[in-house]
């Protein structure tokens, strides 16, 4: 098999694959990428998604189920989008509160004796602290205007809270929805996570952490299908490892026990799930997908195209080398016709000056006769080593014939051996050409500065010049008057 | 290529200035932007590095006087001049009305001012335009130094055609609406005959 692109670029791809362990770099980071945002995505809950019947959707990363004990965690967050305004309205022996928050606006119902000045049972502030955190549930999760009883608290919860004991209190909905209010009255100073960090963000920073974990094992892995099933088998029991480490963690922030967060994990976030096995799959697929290309455990010998002594640092290392210490020890290499990179041109600065790529070399005009003075500088700098040769500072005559044929050029190449040619050696220099025979072929670069004043003018003439069509188009009437500069000066 | 609007009665073209590095382009604009009064040119737009290296291009609306009650507005951009911009330079010749060729006149530039034409030309062929098609003028900057080309040479070496070329020195304006007048009056030749001819 051959590949079949260009040498150049079958090179940097090599180089590529090298630096990804054998893996399309660019493959491998759109599968980390689309990743990383699905699962995002997946796992945060839509903003006004419809939860299923008993399940009321999830705050804080945790699952808000009727009949079931939760936690609701309550922190400065939640404060800001929400403020309590107490209304007149009465019905029957609640008063009405209505609750905005940036999205929402909906009633509760609470005593009114809480909101008669001089005598409330508790601080009405507490309340309303307390009542900010079932708020916060229940714009989360449920249509509040679709069954606002559900989460009226009477008078009589509300007597029986020990306020001054606990730390938090338990209420019970109508239909046995039950909540656990933190109680602010009583906080800890000390700092809990869930202040520190936003959950959705220590969430995200679990997940990257995760996928790094996931990058770094398929890093060592090779094409060995063996050990891909391997490592799969390991992915599989990190990704696990994880749910425990996620519950363990969200457990601590909402203080939910973790035997009954754990328990009902794997159930809940199918598509979260089901989107990291896809990412392990994609991950592992990509030795799959090479052992397929190139069989397994093959090795061919790389078809090195030796047209130069160059060597190049391709061939040199093997593709994909195998670095995971289960791996056969013979090393695998790439289906992919390796060029040695060309030989690169000498500069001016190591002595050796080149024509450009698009020089011609002319043969010298018959008919011209005549030379011009080069500047014994002009041979130097471009062949040092003349600096041994050319012993006085006289300029060396050059022939015209040979300079004629590259007048439009702007600068003139000749080789040591037209400039120093037998006919046209100066009594001052003797004869370089005898010198050193070794600089026949070396190329003297002539700035237009050193001879365009000394070319005879006729042998500058253009001939017939053809103006472009534009420059043949009618004047304009008055056109004279367009003057930019005197209209405005 | 230029726009004709009837609705606003204004003719806008699009004049480069292009040359190799720091031969003059935007001291051009910069030079003609100082001249012109403020209700005849917009801001000038220069992005440029410390070493007053274009960046980017330059760019400077100016005005006209009307022709056939039709006010004529010009576009200035000029390009980088280094040559490994040179995918800006063919962006900034997309749609290009007019050109003016800046020529440095030093010497040791020569190779330089004639790789930037042949450049010019590739640029070009790239919109299948040609210099035969594209009304252009030269512009032999740098006048005032002394290791100069003489403008004889210059023009063996640069112009072929034959068209118009001006000596300049930009840092004090000399030559410099010289230069852009002519190339004006060519472009509305140009205007003004595909207009007549049906052709625009």
């Amino acid at each position: 098999m051959t590949a079949s692109s260009s040498p150049k670029t079958t090179t940097k791809r090599v180089k590529k694959l090298e630096a990804f362990g054998g893996h399309d770099p660019l493959f491998l980071a759109a599968i980390l990428v689309v990743g990383l945002i699905l699962a995002y995505l997946l796992h945060m809950p839509a903003a006004g998604e419809n939860p299923k019947p008993g399940d009321l959707g999830t705050i804080a990363g945790v699952r808000i189920e009727d009949k079931r004990q939760v936690v609701i965690p309550f922190h400065k967050e939640m404060l800001k989008d929400i403020y309590v305004q107490p209304s007149l309205e009465t019905i029957d022996d609640l008063a009405t509160v209505n609750i905005f928050t940036k999205t929402d606006k909906f009633t509760i119902y609470l005593p009114p004796d809480q909101f008669i000045p001089g005598a409330p049972p508790v601080d009405p502030a507490k309340y309303v602290m307390q009542l900010s955190g079932v708020v916060t549930l229940l714009s989360n999760n449920v249509d509040i205007a679709a069954r606002p009883m559900n989460v009226a608290i009477t008078a009589d919860m509300f007597k029986q809270l020990p306020l001054d004991a606990k730390d938090s209190v338990t209420l019970t909905t109508r239909n046995n929805l039950v909540i656990t209010l933190p109680y602010a009255g009583k906080r800890s100073n000390a700092m809990n996570i869930s202040e520190a960090m936003p959950p959705s963000v220590a969430f995200a920073l679990l997940w990257i952490l995760e996928l790094g974990l996931y990058v770094g094992l398929t890093w060592y892995i090779t094409r060995h299908p063996i050990i891909a099933t391997v490592a799969l088998g390991l992915g599989l029991v990190m990704r696990y490892a994880f749910v425990v480490i996620y519950q363990l963690v969200f457990g601590i922030m909402d203080g939910t026990p973790f035997l009954a967060n754990i328990a009902m994990a794997e159930s809940r976030d199918w598509a979260y799930q089901l989107l990291n096995l896809a990412v392990i799959s994609g991950l592992f697929a990509l030795p799959l997908r090479n052992f397929l290309k190139t069989g397994f455990n093959y090795k061919i010998n790389p078809e090195i195209d030796d047209s130069n002594t160059v060597k190049s640092s391709s061939v040199s290392t093997p593709v994909a080398a195998n670095k995971f210490s289960f791996a056969p020890k013979q090393a695998q290499v790439a289906d992919i016709k390796i060029r040695k990179a060309p030989k690169p041109a000498a500069s001016a600065e190591q002595g050796v000056l080149n024509p450009p790529e698009d020089f011609i070399r002319s043969e010298p005009v018959k008919g011209v006769h005549g030379t011009v003075n080069i500047p014994r500088k002009v041979i130097i700098a471009s062949v040092p080593e003349a600096e041994n040769i050319l012993r006085t500072d006289k300029p060396i005559p050059v022939q015209l014939a040979f300079v004629v044929p590259q007048l439009k050029r702007a600068t003139v190449w000749l080789t040591w051996q037209q400039i120093f040619d037998t006919g046209n050696t100066d009594p001052a220099h003797g004869n370089p050409n005898m010198e050193d025979p070794d600089l026949y072929d070396r190329w003297i670069r002539i700035p237009a500065k050193y001879y365009a004043l000394q070319v005879p003018e006729q042998l500058y003439a253009k001939g017939q010049v053809n103006h472009p069509a534009w420059m043949l188009q009618p004047h304009v009437p008055q056109e004279e008057q367009y003057d930019l500069e005197q209209e405005h000066v | 290529m230029a726009t004709l609007n009837y609705a606003t009665r204004e003719i806008n073209c699009k004049l480069v200035y292009y040359g190799p590095g720091l031969c003059g382009k935007t001291t051009n604009l910069q030079f003609i932007h100082q001249r012109l009064p403020g209700g005849k040119r917009g801001d000038l737009v220069s992005l440029a590095t410390p070493g007053e290296r274009t960046l980017y291009f330059d760019f400077l609306p100016i005005e006209m006087a009307k022709i056939n009650g039709f006010k004529v507005k010009f576009s200035l951009y000029t390009v980088p001049g280094q040559v490994y911009y040179n995918a800006t330079r063919k962006l900034v010749l997309r749609g290009v009305d007019g050109i003016v060729f800046v020529a440095d006149s030093q010497w040791n530039l020569m190779q330089e001012n004639l790789d930037s034409l042949q450049n010019l030309e590739g640029n070009l062929s790239e919109y299948s335009l040609k210099l035969d098609d594209v009304p252009y003028v030269l512009q032999y900057n740098k006048r005032d130094l002394l290791d100069i080309a003489p403008v004889a040479y210059m023009d063996y070496l640069l112009n072929p055609r034959g068209v118009p070329g001006f000596e300049s020195v930009a840092t004090t304006g000399i030559g410099i609406f010289e230069t852009l007048n002519a190339l004006c009056r060519y472009v509305i030749r140009g205007l003004v005959h595909r207009v007549e001819s049906g052709t625009f």
